[in-house]
């Protein structure tokens, strides 16, 4: 039995990715599953999806906790979320970024392979170079990099199955299916150099609300009573991909930016337009919306 | 020509409701149960179903709108969850006390608060005595199965009684599997339109429902009663027929799982039943001489089944993804019950992923192993609450 895992966001499409790598393995005789992680989603929020496959019937209906592949669709996710966690020393990574696999910093024994995805993508007009839809070029990465699933059955899979632009994402594939780099052999640290992100900030675990011990039930109250304050605990900034620069010496204080922002995550102050990166979910309606250009939505990942 | 699709146990059940071309669909949406009804919702704008959907305010609204259709002769299904079935409760046992097929897929959903969306049997379980009959599915092509196997024995003359097709939250309803959509064909000859002898009909007025005095009404509520027993037969011949027709065993009434000469049995329900069946078979290599039963029909209760089934063995492990406050589990209840004056294994019952906790074949190896020991040890406890946070040592490794 082969477990995957994928990490992306709300909106770019990784559960779709589940479903057609379960697809093309199916077409090539194997049984599959597909399933989202059972939870609430929004768009931009992390969102994990998983695929099992397996030459016998699968009969399993429990999570996957302990991964073969893990395929990563957004680096900047990789500050937010332990992305390795459970991977098998004997597994396989496959990162969606510009960078050498050499060039990341993944806490992992497992094979560590990247494409950009993102930049295929856009050259074959899938989503905006702000938000690009990449899983169909990641599993031809995946597919490259594992051979769990022949390039072929993949492609098929894609022109039949594929929500919309079929030919085109059958075209990022092949190409991602190409561009692969790697394997770079993973190495474990025995303590990693970075902290996540949700481990600096004080986001709280939901167990905190309730209990002081969360490893112990005793002192759980009768029925939860949740902090008012959780949408401040909660740092909703680590679901950004793109973030607002603003150009002060264009910015002409108007104030449009804090009136639609949707988060009210940017302020005017005395310079001009502020971003609360702890909250700015990176939607850009603050750059749509400025009536001088003074906004513009840069790669989160340049800044992390 | 039949086609493996690969969907969701929501998707299986909309593609269910088609293939036994239900005439009403009178739904409310609600959480996970909601891609159900936007399925058949696109089914009908798209014209691949014929149905009447009817759009309502609420789940007793939707229950309501079946139950009239019902009555006038119309094959009819709805889908709920959780909070919504427990809406419906008064509606439910009007469509069993009419004697009326409605068949509906419940997504067991745990009950709030605290407010979860997540796998709970206790939805279903509050309504095993409403008069409904209710099929437990380990797996997606199950449920589109069980659906065109409720109608058949729902709507039969010596039956009618409604149906519920339960599949597990998100577990099932939002995981896709590879489905066998059959033939449709094929499945109109397996299951012929429904045509009631009475009906309501405005050439021939007549009053349903209606006032009977207290010498009356116990017998009528024997007569549903005697359906209820009849349907332990008709599900076993209904099965066999669903086999032959297409090829596939949904499990009747109880399936086992290796089950011949075994000194310890496990009983599940559900969608964990894959998972321990994939654990039996480790166990077994290892030597241990154990198999699982699964419950499929909660109602009607197989009585018969699970005597013959632990005539032989030393200790049975109930497995129960719900509780009774104040007493057990059900399933583990009602097989004690079953067994009395019967046979007397040592019967323990364990309380386990409720609120959609994760139930690994880990957990479930350590359950399992648990039951053999009782062999030596005997019973420690009659009902034990599996993998609560202070007591994970045990259960993980």
């Amino acid at each position: 039995m082969i477990e995957v895992r994928f990490h992306g966001r709300g909106g770019q499409g990784s559960v779709v990715a589940s479903e057609l790598l379960a697809r093309a393995a199916f077409e090539e005789g194997k049984d599959v599953q597909a399933f989202p992680m059972f939870g609430v989603e929004r768009r931009g929020a992390p969102v994990t999806a998983f695929t099992r496959i397996d030459d016998k019937k699968v009969r399993d209906h429990s999570k996957i906790h302990t991964p073969d592949i893990v395929i990563v669709l957004d680096t900047a996710l990789m500050e937010a979320v332990d992305v390795t966690e459970g991977l098998k020393d004997d597994g396989q990574m496959v990162i969606n970024t510009g960078k050498e696999p050499s060039e990341m910093k993944v806490n992992t024994n497992a094979d560590v392979y990247t494409v950009d995805a993102s930049d295929i993508a856009v050259q074959h007009g899938l989503g905006t170079e702000v938000a690009p839809i990449v899983n169909t070029a990641i599993l031809g990465a995946v597919s490259s990099a594992t051979g769990m699933v022949e390039e072929e059955s993949l492609i098929d899979v894609i022109l039949e199955h594929a929500p919309a632009k079929n030919k085109a994402n059958a075209e990022a594939a092949k190409q991602a299916y190409e561009e692969l780099q790697g394997p770079y052999p993973g190495e474990k640290l025995e303590s990693p150099e970075r902290t996540l992100l949700s481990e600096q900030t004080d986001i709280p675990k939901s167990e905190d609300l309730l209990c002081e011990d969360p490893e112990d039930h005793t002192d759980l109250p009768r029925t939860p009573i949740a902090d008012c304050n959780s949408e401040y605990l909660n740092k909703t900034g680590s679901w950004r991909t793109v973030r607002p620069i603003v150009d002060l010496d264009t910015c002409i204080s108007c104030g449009e930016c804090w009136k639609y922002c949707p988060d009210v995550a940017i302020f005017v102050e005395e310079e001009g337009a502020v971003v609360d990166f702890d909250f700015c979910k990176g939607c850009g309606i603050c750059a749509e919306i400025c009536p001088v250009d003074a906004i513009d939505m840069e790669k989160e990942e340049k800044y992390v | 020509m039949s086609e493996y699709k690969i969907v969701t146990g929501n998707y299986s059940s909309a593609y269910g409701a088609r293939l036994a071309r239900a005439e009403v669909v009178s739904a409310y949406p609600i959480t996970p149960q909601t891609s159900v009804v936007e399925k058949i919702a696109e089914f009908v704008s798209d014209g691949k179903m014929d149905t009447e959907y009817v759009k309502v305010e609420s789940e007793h609204s939707a229950m309501a709108g079946c139950i009239a259709a019902s009555t006038t002769g119309a094959r009819t299904y709805t889908a709920t969850s959780a909070h919504g079935l427990a809406l419906m409760h008064e509606m439910l046992m009007w469509a069993s006390r009419a004697r009326l097929p409605v068949v509906m897929t419940n997504v067991n959903r745990a009950m709030g608060p605290p407010w979860s969306v997540w796998a709970d049997h206790l939805d279903t379980i509050a309504q095993k005595g409403t008069g409904w009959l209710q099929f437990f599915c380990e797996n997606n092509q199950e449920v589109l199965d069980s659906i065109l196997m409720a109608y058949k024995i729902c709507e039969d003359e010596d039956i009618m009684l409604p149906g519920m097709i339960v599949e597990d939250a998100f577990i099932l309803s939002h995981t896709r599997e590879p489905v066998e959509i059959y033939d449709q064909e094929k499945v109109d000859e397996f299951l012929p339109p429904y045509d009631p002898d009475v009906k309501l009909d405005i050439e021939n007025p007549a009053g349903f429902g209606s006032l009977v005095m207290p010498d009356w009404y116990m017998d009528f509520a024997k007569k549903l009663e005697e359906a209820m027993e009849g349907a332990k037969d008709k599900i076993k011949e209904v099965n066999k027929e669903f086999e032959e027709t297409f090829g596939r065993d949904p499990g009747g009434l109880i399936e086992e799982y290796k089950t011949d000469g075994v000194d310890v049995l496990v009983i599940t329900m559900g969608s964990i039943s894959g998972t321990s069946k994939d654990v039996i078979d480790e166990l077994r290599d290892e030597g241990h001489n154990i198999g699982l039963a699964r419950l499929r029909t909660l109602r009607p209760f197989p009585k018969e089944e699970i005597r013959e089934l632990t005539k032989n063995v030393n200790v049975v492990g109930i497995l129960d993804r719900s509780y009774s406050f104040g007493a057990a589990g059900d399933a583990a209840r009602e097989i004690k019950e079953a067994l009395y004056g019967h046979n007397s294994p040592v019967v323990k019952n364990y309380i386990v992923g409720l609120g959609g906790r994760d139930l690994t074949p880990e957990i479930l190896e350590k359950i399992f192993l648990d039951t053999i020991e009782l062999q030596d040890k005997g019973l420690d406890q009659e009902v034990e609450w599996v993998d609560l946070r202070s007591d994970r040592k045990k259960w993980r490794r």
